[in-house]
């Protein structure tokens, strides 16, 4: 299709999805899995370990 | 076949979890981490979730996550968490500069182009829901 042609052109987001609450606290989930799991830790150290285990066997 | 077979392999939903798990068997042979992911494949996303992480910012990314790929509450649907590799992966997740708007103003496709496209992802979603209701009942 040609996109290239027309103008396309991807760019890789550094974090591609986020949550965010009603008080403004936000976890980015970034590119990169340290600063991934970076965030993750500071809502819960749990589920920072939970998050490491399963990157682990999936990638 | 149609266009959606010939560029996607299967859609998540029409995995049933005996199909995950001759996957698992096959591409993952050590125990340990066919028992890490055992658990996605028979239970859905939502309860997948709530059963992994404990906080409310994990539970509600992941949530929002799922729900973009089908429906989460479906059986078998904690298979979509393994998206998530996506994230960190290859090229990661890419988006069209300066948007997806920019698509549609070069008009590559055309009115028709994108009806057709709309009528086989619909028809493959269709054929998906088919295929789960004449599954047999999981007996617990």
């Amino acid at each position: 299709m040609r996109l290239a042609d027309h103008g396309y052109a991807a760019v890789p987001l550094d974090h591609p999805y986020g949550w965010i609450d009603p008080d403004g606290d936000t976890l980015l989930l970034w590119r990169h899995v340290r600063k991934a799991i970076e965030d993750i830790r500071y809502f819960s150290k749990t589920d920072a370990r939970t998050y490491t285990e399963l990157h682990g066997p999936i990638n | 076949m149609d266009l959606v077979d010939v560029l996607f392999i299967q859609h998540p939903s029409a995995w049933g979890p005996g199909d995950f798990a001759k996957y698992l068997f096959k591409h993952r042979p050590d125990k340990a981490t066919r028992r890490l992911l055992r658990q996605p494949a028979t239970c859905n996303a939502f309860e997948w979730i709530s059963e992994t992480f404990e906080s409310d910012a994990m539970r509600g990314l992941w949530a929002y996550w799922t729900s973009m790929i089908g429906p989460a509450d479906a059986i078998g649907s904690g298979a979509y968490v393994l998206g998530f590799a996506a994230v960190h992966r290859g090229p990661g997740i890419l988006r069209p500069r300066p948007g997806r708007s920019r698509i549609r103003a070069t008009n590559v496709l055309t009115d028709q182009q994108i009806c057709q496209i709309c009528d086989l992802a619909a028809h493959s979603r269709a054929q998906a829901a088919s295929s789960r209701r004449t599954q047999p009942a999981v007996s617990g």
